[in-house]
């Protein structure tokens, strides 16, 4: 393999992977701009997406095995749709009671009762999910999709796997579909108007508290996909893989700038990218991928404080 | 106002922590889940009942505040009298004499952050990143290097202190969120470097740390046939005394009021002149000492550190320590601390609800208590006939 194809390789791992960033960054910033909150909760949401997919798939795994050919992706497809459902019902549930009502305090406060919550999550998963501490195989469920043919392509020395396209794919509509329902409809414009200043908005008619429910509903709906996206990615999920999808998003959210919903999905291809091209290029890098990832990030933020596409503060004495 | 030696008050005094004293002890000693849940809804009931009768207990509450050295004096005598008695009272006493020495490295610990959190507003979130940089020097240089305890301790806290001076270069630059990010980055580094490099163990760890050692004496000889961690405690004892009283008096000097000026507003603090940067950079470092040192001991004590020890999770134990007993307020941080780690000992019972008890915990409590157990006080500076009023002694602001 050349040069250009071995880190064309890389770009693509990268691109895979930043998608999923992405998508649990996105949540990270809406949160912060409706509510000003850092929800760390959102990991855990992430993984109980991936917990829920999986009853789910195993609630249609008779009717999976049936079918084939078009009926099957539908199935699939409808599998999707109510892991976001239930997932984004979650999202609003945990907001209206343990968010919210803690997000008027200090920040910090605020800050440790999602942390708190986070570990209810992953708790109540670990103890009441059968065998819940052991990791669990994800079914490889894009496999069927291209049973006849082979499951990857080649262009110029980079292997293509479809399922692999089939996740990104997904994502990228998703974060359209979102980007579109923010900056076209009316609630979306809501949502736009309580995140630059709450009081102005409510002051305008926007119903605040509807408005903070469809972003959870949007922002956890988000995660719940990125649950079973990232469980078909590495088809294993266990109950602790939220802490680092929170942290990883929360870096993600950073980097692109809190608040912007466009930063975050910078964000994620940047962070991704930093990772797999350090595992790829350093020596030991894939045991010291995330140590560079995380020291890159640092450093980012000492010429960038504010994050890349994040609003400059001005304080000059 | 200067109070002469009341000898009523002072067997009240006596008489009241005694009493509380051996209340604890026999908590501590219970393993009935039942008498535990009664002993924790009859403390919820006293701390409402404060509430309901205020006038009541403001008077009692002034009582103990005019009595403030009896207060302190009793208290430190029944805790150096605790390991001899405890052996008498509790069955599980080893156990509990550990837990006592570990729940005074936390305090010590959570002191260090609240230099940095609850005095200057800086967000640490790498405190365990700290504790563990601490505990490796401590624990390779006794152990590669053979150095006695007596420099490997100090040189422990001020590894840590280099390490903070190294992270406080991109600190500075950043602001709320995004400095939370880069001491959470920070912390999650070092401890992924600890796990993946041969020299600190990798993710086993170090082992077989040796004991601490002062001019000959091991600390694992047993003193006059009491367990061996006695050593331990009373070294934790000398050493949270000493923590307390450090930031005592780091809280009422001058230097304290700099940086709660920073804390409460960097912006007017800047406009009056106040060096912020140097200001912050001072209290990260020497909060980090003391977490550094905090570490130290624990290597040594434990004589078995792995990055397991050091993870986030740590740092957000000891965070919540600082922001539920109360960010600034001493005494409010060290109930934390003993509440945080007291109580999930005593719910081992139920072992495996314990961690998803602590997280509920953590969501209810900032619902009730959204500053803390014990709420930060503004500093009262009244300027009476001898310049700054003694504490306790109020009659100038009435």
């Amino acid at each position: 393999m050349g040069t250009e194809a071995v880190i064309a390789q890389i770009i693509l791992n990268g691109v895979f992977l930043g998608i999923q960033y992405a998508l649990i960054a996105v949540g990270f910033t809406l949160f912060f701009g409706v509510l000003n909150i850092i929800n760390f909760s959102h990991g855990d949401v992430f993984m109980l997406g991936a917990f829920i997919g999986l009853i789910l798939i195993n609630i249609f795994s008779g009717v999976l095995g049936m079918t084939g050919g078009a009926s099957y992706g539908l199935i699939l497809f409808m599998i999707f749709f109510l892991c976001m459902l239930v997932t984004g019902l979650i999202g609003i549930l945990l907001e209206r009671i343990a968010v919210k009502p803690v997000s008027k305090g200090p920040p910090l406060m605020a800050l440790l009762a999602t942390l708190g919550l986070a570990i209810a999550i992953r708790e109540s998963v670990r103890l009441f999910f059968p065998r819940g501490s052991d990791s669990k195989r994800f079914p490889e469920l894009l496999k069927p999709l291209f049973s006849g043919t082979s499951q990857a392509f080649e262009i110029g020395g980079v292997l293509i796997r479809y399922d692999n396209l089939v996740i990104f794919g997904m994502g990228v509509a998703v974060i359209v579909a979102v980007s579109l329902y923010i900056n076209k409809t009316k609630m979306g414009l809501g949502i736009r108007a309580v995140a630059q200043d709450s009081e102005a908005a409510m002051m305008m008619g926007v119903h605040r508290d509807r408005v903070i429910d469809v972003t959870f509903l949007i922002g956890s709906a988000l995660a719940g996909l990125t649950g079973i996206l990232n469980g078909l990615f590495y088809n294993t999920i266990i109950f602790d893989m939220g802490a680092m999808a929170a942290v990883i998003g929360f870096s993600a959210a950073v980097i692109g700038g809190l608040g912007n919903i466009y930063g975050a999905i910078v964000g994620g291809f940047v962070f991704a990218m930093t990772q797999t091209f350090s595992a790829a290029f350093i020596p030991k890098g894939s045991e010291y991928m995330d140590v560079i990832a995380f020291g890159v990030l640092i450093i980012f933020l000492v010429f960038k404080p504010s994050g890349i596409l994040g609003e400059k503060m001005y304080e000059r004495v | 106002m200067k109070r002469s030696f009341n000898l009523i008050d002072f067997t009240k005094v006596m008489v009241f922590e005694v009493a509380v004293f051996f209340l604890v002890m026999f908590f501590l000693d219970i393993e009935s889940l039942w008498i535990l849940i009664a002993g924790l809804a009859l403390v919820v009931a006293m701390v409402v009942s404060t509430k309901v009768w205020e006038r009541q207990f403001s008077s009692v509450r002034d009582f103990f505040s005019a009595n403030r050295r009896t207060v302190i004096g009793i208290l430190i005598v029944l805790l150096v009298l605790y390991p001899l008695v405890s052996p008498l009272v509790i069955r599980q006493n080893t156990y509990w004499l550990l837990i006592l020495v570990q729940t005074g490295i936390y305090i010590i610990l959570a002191l260090g952050l609240n230099i940095q959190l609850g005095s200057t507003g800086v967000l640490n979130l790498a405190v365990a990143a700290f504790y563990g940089i601490g505990g490796y020097t401590a624990g390779l240089l006794s152990l590669r290097l053979g150095l006695p305890t007596i420099l490997t301790l100090p040189i422990g806290g001020i590894a840590a202190a280099l390490f903070g001076i190294l992270l406080y270069v991109p600190l500075y630059k950043t602001k709320g969120h995004y400095m939370a990010l880069v001491t959470l980055a920070f912390g999650l580094m070092i401890v992924l470097a600890l796990d993946n490099t041969e020299f600190t163990g990798g993710p086993q760890g170090l082992m077989s740390i040796p004991e601490m050692k002062f001019f000959g004496y091991s600390f694992l000889t047993n003193p006059g046939g009491l367990n061996f961690y006695t050593n331990y405690y009373y070294l934790m004892l000398f050493l949270v005394l000493l923590a307390v009283v450090v930031s005592y008096r780091f809280y009422n000097s001058w230097v304290g009021l700099t940086l709660a000026t920073i804390r409460d507003d960097e912006v007017a603090a800047k406009c009056f002149g106040v060096n912020t940067n140097i200001w912050k950079g001072i209290s990260f470092i020497t909060g980090n000492f003391m977490i550094g040192l905090a570490g130290a001991i624990y290597a040594h004590m434990i004589g078995f550190i792995s990055p397991q020890n050091f993870s986030f999770s740590e740092s957000l134990l000891i965070v919540a320590m600082v922001i539920l007993g109360g960010m600034d307020n001493i005494l409010g941080i060290i109930l934390g601390t003993i509440l945080l780690t007291i109580l999930p000992e005593k719910m081992r019972v139920i072992t495996e609800y314990r961690i998803l008890i602590y997280g509920i915990l953590l969501i209810v409590i900032p619902m009730f208590r959204p500053s803390g157990l014990l709420p930060f006080k503004p500093r009262m500076y009244h300027f009476g006939n001898k310049g700054l009023g003694k504490r306790g002694d109020y009659s100038h602001a009435k």
